[in-house]
This record gives C-alpha cells, sequence and structure tokens, in this order.
C-alpha cells in the first residue's frame, strides 16, 4: 500500500525537477526571498538532482529511494511553511511557474507525501519497477494509475491547469 | 493487487478535491455573475 505513495511522489517530483531545470527562474527567486543560495544554476542542479530522485525511486528496490523522495517532501514542506510567513506571498516555484501561491495545502500535501514515503522505507515497499515485474498487467495498470494520481496532485497544487487557457 | 487497489483509492480521493475545488470555484463564478459578491473581492479572495 505504502508503494502507492513513492510512485505518485517520484512521478510528481520528476515532473516537478523537469520543469525546474527548465524554468530555474520562480525557485531561485523563492529561495533568494529566504536568503538561501539562489544561482539559477544551483536551482538547476538541485532540479536534477529531484528527478534523479524520482527515478531511483521508481525503479531501484529498496528503502533508499523512498527515504530520499520522503526527506525531499519534508524539506519542500518546511520550505513552503516558511515562505509562506514571508510578506508579498511570493512563488515557490515548485513547477517552475509563476504565481504558484504557497498555500497551507501545498504544506499539507507535501507532509503527506513526505511521511507516506518515509514509511514506505521503513517497510520496504516495493519500486514500481518491482511490482511490473512481479506481474506485468497489474504493474502497467498501477503505474497508468499512479500517473493519473500525480497530474490530479499537480492539480491539486496549482501546477496543472485543467483547462486550456483561452 | 494491493499496491494498484491503493493508487486507485489515493486517485479517487485526490479526484474528490478536485472536484470539490471545481463546484467552489463554479459556485464562486455564479456568485459573480449574480452580482452577489463583487468581481474583484471575488478575485481577491481566491
Amino acid at each position: 500500500m505504502t508503494a502507492v505513495f513513492v510512485s505518485i511522489s517520484a512521478l510528481l517530483l520528476a515532473v516537478a525537477g523537469i520543469a525546474k531545470v527548465i524554468a530555474p527562474d520562480p525557485a531561485s527567486d523563492a529561495l533568494g526571498v529566504l536568503g538561501l543560495p539562489s544561482h539559477p544554476a544551483l536551482v538547476r542542479l538541485g532540479a536534477g538532482a529531484e528527478a534523479l530522485i524520482a527515478v531511483v525511486a521508481l525503479t531501484l528496490s529498496g528503502p533508499i529511494g523512498p527515504a530520499l523522495v520522503g526527506v525531499s517532501y519534508l524539506a519542500f514542506a518546511v520550505f513552503v511553511a516558511l515562505l509562506r510567513r514571508q510578506p508579498g506571498g511570493a512563488s515557490c516555484g515548485c513547477f517552475g511557474g509563476e504565481g504558484e501561491v504557497p498555500t497551507l495545502r501545498h504544506v499539507i500535501v507535501d507532509v503527506i507525501f513526505g511521511v507516506g514515503c518515509l514509511a514506505a522505507a521503513f517497510l520496504d515497499a516495493p519500486a514500481a519497477m518491482g511490482v511490473i515485474k512481479a506481474d506485468l498487467l497489474l504493474g502497467v495498470g498501477f503505474l497508468l494509475v499512479s500517473g493519473v494520481a500525480a497530474w490530479l496532485a499537480a492539480v491539486i497544487l496549482g501546477a496543472a491547469p485543467l483547462r486550456r487557457a483561452p | 493487487m494491493s499496491a494498484l487497489v491503493g493508487a486507485l483509492i489515493v486517485a479517487v480521493v485526490l479526484l474528490g478535491v478536485v472536484v470539490i475545488d471545481l463546484l467552489r470555484s463554479h459556485g464562486r463564478i455564479l456568485r459573480i455573475l449574480h452580482g452577489a459578491a463583487p468581481a474583484e473581492e471575488s478575485l481577491e479572495a481566491s
């Protein structure tokens, strides 16, 4: 059951990481607001690490991948919570876009995914690739449903629009 | 099998949140259209 959190969180992390590699400026601005190192090259490096962690969590069995994803999400939760306390309502830039409001919902989703992934690490939950190897049909279905859930989570976090802008 | 069921449960919960959001925003749009709430105020609240 906890494997669900790892697959959804890792898919979302991969998307967020790739988005920030492409557009690091909003996240760079948000880091700058908190007085943290904020050079766009550093953001790109961190975002690349995010995507790499996501790939490890999706493909390799063992507790390291889920633990890294869990710690990443808890760090995001702290980051967004600190950003919420800043005046001016800076965009968090988690998905590389401007105007991504750091809401309480964002913090809650990050904490749920973070705790879920750490639980998966402790319980030695299988990676998505392991689920596919065990049963191809169920595994592909699991990955597809996880992808849909990750997209819904992105919609909830305000990163993915439901309708195309006119 | 339990992994797939778990993924479906989480997806349904997330879908529920998205639907509630849509209903809430739809209600806000209706209030703006009926003049029950000034549009600027409603946009600021969102």
